[in-house]
């Protein structure tokens, strides 16, 4: 048979009830409503919950997919629409560069700088029409790797001076 | 030039899991730099291969004005998987923080605590607009400049687990709090110390894990743009029981052992148990006190039991005989129970009078407590008393609380 508790006169443990710690604990919440934000910060996931597809874009040819940057597609002819910005991986992941090599016929990159990336330097119209004319989806990327790209900040012709 | 652009970007990020070291993973480097108020965040996915132990990574570019993060990912191919291992945060005014967190367990090489007692943060920060050493006018200060936040995550852990799997915390953030400025929080003494949250109705028995994540309002859309994280580890209170006993109970049994130091005063009669009762004014003896088991639940991972007998008129069981055998120092991986039956008290109740019998745990910076039970109507401080009584010949026994 377990014993059960009676009341016991002196307290030589220091130990908090139940009834207590709830007590403490909700003091301690509503201690911490003073600090509260007016407007919470924009994330409230926990850091282990980031996936880089969350700020990725997906590419697949049927049999392969990998990602790449929101924001690095710099033009997609009409009929590869279904091969890009696809909300499900289809076929087997192979990274950026092996991607590429893979599906030279529809696909290509073009190097950018990081001030073009930045929108700081224009990407020329000639160069936006020579990449629209290739016929194929075109991936900006920076030293290999594949960047966002901003809309230009500043016109052409000042770009050019 | 401005002072900013004169320096080219460098971090290091380190590789914190096997994952990385293991055939069939790829480690990825992610460079997000915030934009201005009106402009998306610039992502690029940096070349380059990083190898098992992380790199320093030097991109001779200068560095942007708003700063930039640095995320190292681990990916698996197949099936496709990512983790998140580490970031690094470059620029002029980004903010840094470093979280410090104390518990009354600072021996555990992970934070641990238990989930009675309080959890201090300590948070510096640092990087942030200084009004005293920039040209910036205040109006044209962003708020990420000003300021950092605070967020609480808990999550327990599930049944039998005595970690998280993955790392992975599900729960959004259940509290945010701002640290304005740069300097040490709390500036306040007391403002960022927390009890558990996890398990709200009984808090004493929570068990899993509490999370404190400093970033900035603005995280541009990374949710894994942690300026600094940590954890600590929640174990429950324990609580105990006894078999072989019950309240009031009279076990008689001859003595006739040496009569040890620990000597209780005899304190008046307690009725025979009817087992023990063979007529009118006799009992029936036995040749030893009873058999006695003792369990305690939700022992702390690294602490010490023992059960220890001493005079029942004095109120604490220090100074009192550990009963042979009941000693256990424990150094677990998570809180767990223990049994221990005591079939031989090898002549402890040393002369007639009443004993106290003591259930006692040492806890890690809380130290050593008498039992007690939250999960019998309410947690009684003091814990048991389990008088034993003899007289001449004979040791009564009983479970009385201690008054």
């Amino acid at each position: 048979m377990l014993v059960t508790l009676g009341t016991a006169a002196a307290d030589t443990s220091g130990r908090l009830t139940r009834e207590e710690l709830i007590a403490k604990r909700d003091a301690a919440q509503q201690r911490a409503l003073r600090l509260q934000p007016k407007e919470k910060a924009e994330s409230q996931a926990h850091p282990s919950q980031s996936s880089i597809l969350d700020r990725s874009l997906i590419l697949s040819s049927g049999r392969n997919w990998t990602f790449v940057p929101k924001g690095a597609l710099l033009c997609v002819p009409d009929k590869f629409q279904d091969r890009v910005n696809l909300q499900e991986a289809k076929g087997k992941y192979v990274p950026f560069a092996s991607f590429v090599t893979k599906n030279r016929g529809w696909l290509s990159t073009y190097s950018v700088t990081l001030e073009q990336a930045r929108g700081n330097d224009a990407i020329t119209d000639e160069v936006r029409e020579s990449l629209i004319e290739s016929g194929r989806v075109v991936i900006s990327v920076c030293k290999g790797g594949p960047i966002s790209t901003r809309p230009p900040k500043i016109s052409e012709a000042t770009a050019q001076n | 030039m401005n002072k900013k652009t004169q320096s080219l970007l460098g971090f290091s990020l380190l590789t914190s899991g096997i994952l990385s070291a293991q055939s069939g993973f790829t480690n990825v480097i992610e460079m997000v730099e915030m934009g201005g108020s009106d402009d998306a965040p610039l992502l690029w996915n940096m070349p380059g291969n990083i190898g098992a132990e992380g790199a320093n990574v030097l991109v001779g570019e200068p560095v942007p004005e708003a700063g930039a993060i640095f995320i190292l990912s681990t990916i698996q191919a197949s099936p496709f998987q990512d983790w998140f291992l580490d970031q690094s945060a470059v620029g002029a005014f980004l903010p840094k923080a470093e979280i410090e967190i104390f518990t009354h367990d600072d021996t555990s090489a992970i934070p641990s605590t238990r989930a009675d007692q309080p959890i201090r943060v300590q948070v510096e920060v640092s990087g942030l607009w200084d009004s005293s050493s920039s040209s910036f006018l205040p109006e044209d200060v962003p708020l990420a400049a000003e300021e950092v936040r605070l967020q609480l995550f808990s999550q327990s852990y599930g049944s039998g687990e005595t970690f998280i799997p993955g790392g992975e915390i599900t729960n959004p953030a259940h509290s945010e709090l701002v640290l304005e400025g740069n300097g040490t929080f709390p500036q306040t003494p007391g403002d960022l110390t927390f009890f558990t949250s996890l398990n709200p109705g009984a808090p004493d028995k929570a068990r899993g894990e509490e999370h404190f994540v400093v970033r900035s309002p603005n995280g541009g859309g990374v949710d894994g743009s942690a300026l600094d994280q940590a954890r600590v580890k929640v174990w429950p209170v324990w609580s105990g029981g006894v078999q072989g006993l019950s309240d009031p109970k009279l076990i008689p049994y001859e003595y006739s052992q040496a009569v040890p130091s620990i000597i209780a005063r005899l304190d008046g009669e307690l009725p025979a148990d009817e087992g023990f009762v063979l007529g009118e004014d006799e009992v029936g003896y036995e040749k030893e006190p009873p058999e006695v088991t003792f369990t305690w639940n939700d022992l702390y991972p690294t602490s010490t039991v023992a059960v220890i007998v001493n005079d029942a008129d004095i109120p604490y069981p220090w100074g009192g005989r550990l009963v042979g055998g009941t000693t256990k120092q424990f150094n677990e991986d998570g809180s767990h129970d223990h049994v221990w039956t005591v079939e031989s008290w090898d002549g402890i109740f040393g002369g007639q009078g009443r004993y106290a019998i003591w259930m006692v745990t040492h806890t890690p910076g809380i130290g050593w407590e008498v039992g007690g039970n939250y999960s019998s109507g309410g947690f009684q401080p003091g814990g048991w008393l389990i008088p034993i009584q003899r007289d001449r010949i004979s040791v009564r026994a009983s479970i009385q609380s201690l008054k």
